[in-house]
């Protein structure tokens, strides 16, 4: 069955562009779709956001952009532009000149994204090899300096070190200079802050936004933190279970979330202006893939669930000019306001 | 402050490891005076390891003789050293050769996975072979020669060590990094080598080393059937082989010969069995 899939909204002309993107992995027990129907735009100096719990398909969006699937996923899209040109039209040598180069990534553990057997320096200075024509000293030169520019301290002495005698926010300033250091088109950072300490994580995402507004790069952030997606993004996409359920700037989403589990996120969301307010949890997990409920996806979580989302699944509509939502009582207020 | 900032330097890791492991320490050192006695053979004896002299043969130990002449009167201690040089020789570019093919077998394998079927599905088959079987028929095969009997411990000792590396870089595979190495845009062969390999190697190394003592039983047996290299060249499995027919009136050529092969393939397995251990520890 092939989703109709609505064109993601837009104000200029996208850097990144991808419509109708589905993945799904081979397993035992048969495909296990990981994505359905996804589509979204990304233009230069932008930030978008990608929000979602856990299997909800963020990674795997993440993934399927920098087209670094496993073999053992299959990817499906009507189209996948970068930059004009077409994705699936350029050989795994030309996709490979982009990655690094033109499209770079941030990864979610710093521990274990960097090599453990070459050092910082080392690393960095391959990275600025691979895809720059270079006298080794002068690439190392580069190297340390963008160390620096990550505020790291003493960032010659780092360059000689062995990732396991960084600590983490050490680290992952040092995958960010990589990241940066071709100053990428388009980055997509893969939850860069989720394993860091609190106060090492304003830092970094203060880090990202700078260096992302100087190099003036767009940037896809995945999280689950809607505070992260408050501080940082200009769109938000919301996922659930695979599927697009929200689309809309960070303004709009905060103030009138139209669609039940985006309102979920936010109630999980402490307050520090209600103090003692409760937080409004979801109910529940995500549903197996394998396994997902008739009708609208969300209705076996969603407090305003009736028959027809038992039934009938509802498809993204447009409720303004940069604005999608999946349900199909959007405008919540209007409909829910006449029903009480 | 950030001035005087220094790393701490790498931990030395194996030298304390073999002090508290005494057995491997004597069978590191065990190896090192049988390798450098073999290589400065000629330095160390003033006998020729082919020149007969029929009038002094089966000679037992002492008469000029350290540890006296075999059936054609030549000195079993050079016939010895020059024998270990020679097996060693086999053993060691066997083992290069297996370790170089296995490693490249097991490592294609874990990385590109649509190769994964077809590779260990072959090296099952060399696997299912015992070792000594599969030696003897490669070396009858081939014929006699140094060339075949390097094939033929390589190839014997070869599926293991793809086993095993495979299996190592399968668990590197899951790693962040070589996400990350994709990332930024490093092709194939780097990966390969300096994350898959550079990361996955001490269960291999570890491996090699135990495979390091087969091999050498391996071409010291195939020398003892006359399948290895033709007398008069002096090689373990052969001396002791050529002993066996006078074993009642002069035990000591085979026993000098086989107690020489036991050594090296003990000290082989402890250094091994070492290796692994402090493998073990450090993982912990």
């Amino acid at each position: 069955m092939k989703m109709q899939s609505l064109p993601a909204p837009q104000t200029t002309a996208p850097l990144l562009r991808v419509d109708n993107l589905s993945v799904s992995f081979r397993t035992d027990h048969g495909p296990l779709p990981a994505l359905q129907g996804v589509s979204l735009g990304v233009s230069p100096g932008e930030t978008l956001a990608v929000v979602g719990e856990s299997g909800s398909g963020k990674s795997v969006l993440s993934l399927a952009l920098m087209n670094l699937l496993p073999p053992t996923a299959t990817m499906t899209a009507d189209h996948l532009s970068f930059d004009g040109r077409d994705l699936a039209s350029l050989g795994q040598r030309d996709k490979r000149a982009l990655r690094g180069r033109d499209m770079a990534m941030i990864f979610q553990e710093p521990a274990t994204a960097l090599n453990p057997v070459q050092r910082i320096g080392d690393q960095l200075v391959e990275a600025i090899l691979l895809h720059d024509d270079m006298p080794r000293v002068r690439a190392h030169t580069r190297a340390v300096e963008a160390l620096a520019a990550t505020g790291i301290p003493s960032p010659d002495v780092r360059a000689r070190a062995y990732p396991h005698q960084l600590s983490g926010g050490m680290r992952q300033r040092a995958l960010i200079a990589m990241a940066l250091i071709h100053r990428p088109r388009l980055l997509i950072a893969d939850e860069p802050t989720t394993a860091l300490d609190v106060t090492v994580q304003a830092q970094i995402l203060d880090l990202i936004r700078d260096l992302a507004r100087e190099v003036g790069t767009a940037t896809i952030f995945i999280t689950h933190d809607m505070g992260v997606v408050a501080e940082m993004a200009d769109r938000v996409a919301v996922l659930y279970a695979g599927r697009m359920v929200e689309m809309a700037s960070a303004a709009d989403l905060f103030d009138s979330p139209e669609h039940p589990y985006t309102l979920g996120l936010l109630g999980s969301m402490p307050q520090l202006s209600q103090r003692g307010a409760p937080m409004l949890p979801i109910t529940g997990t995500v549903p197996d893939p394998r396994h997902m409920p008739p009708g609208c996806h969300f209705h076996t979580r969603c407090p305003f669930a009736n028959g027809t989302c038992e039934t009938v699944r509802p498809q993204l509509r447009r409720l303004g000019p940069a604005r999608l939502t999946a349900c199909h009582y959007a405008p919540l207020l209007e409909t829910l306001g006449a029903r009480t | 402050m950030s001035d005087t900032l220094t790393l701490p330097r790498r931990p030395r890791r194996l030298p304390p490891r073999l002090r508290r492991n005494p057995m491997a320490a004597l069978a590191l050192g065990l190896l090192l005076a049988i390798a450098l006695a073999a290589i400065f053979a000629p330095l160390l004896t003033s006998f020729d390891p082919y020149e007969t002299a029929l009038r002094q043969r089966l000679q037992g130990p002492g008469n000029g003789h350290l540890l006296g002449t075999d059936s054609q009167g030549r000195d079993m201690l050079t016939r010895l050293l020059y024998g270990a040089r020679t097996t060693l020789m086999i053993g060691c570019a066997g083992t290069a050769f297996g370790a170089l093919l296995g490693g490249s077998i097991g490592l294609c394998a874990a990385f590109y996975r649509k190769l994964d079927g077809v590779l260990m599905r072959l090296v099952d088959v060399l696997l299912s072979f015992p070792s000594i079987l599969f030696g003897l028929s490669l070396a009858a095969i081939l014929g006699p020669g140094l060339d075949s009997l390097i094939l033929a411990v390589g190839l014997s000792v070869m599926p293991g060590i793809a086993r095993i590396s495979r299996g190592a870089a399968l668990s590197v595979m899951t790693q962040d990094y070589i996400e990350s190495g994709r990332a930024i845009g490093l092709p194939d062969h780097r990966l390969l080598t300096r994350y898959l390999l550079a990361n996955a190697y001490p269960p291999i190394l570890t491996y090699t080393t135990l495979a390091f003592g087969d091999a050498i039983l391996l071409a010291a047996t195939l020398g003892f059937l006359g399948l290895g290299l033709q007398p008069p060249t002096a090689e373990l499995g052969g001396i002791a082989a050529e002993g066996r027919a006078f074993l009642f009136i002069a035990p000591h050529v085979s026993t000098a010969a086989s107690l020489l092969i036991f050594a090296i393939v003990l000290s082989f397995n402890l250094l091994g069995d070492a290796l692994r251990d402090a493998g073990d520890r450090r993982a912990q």
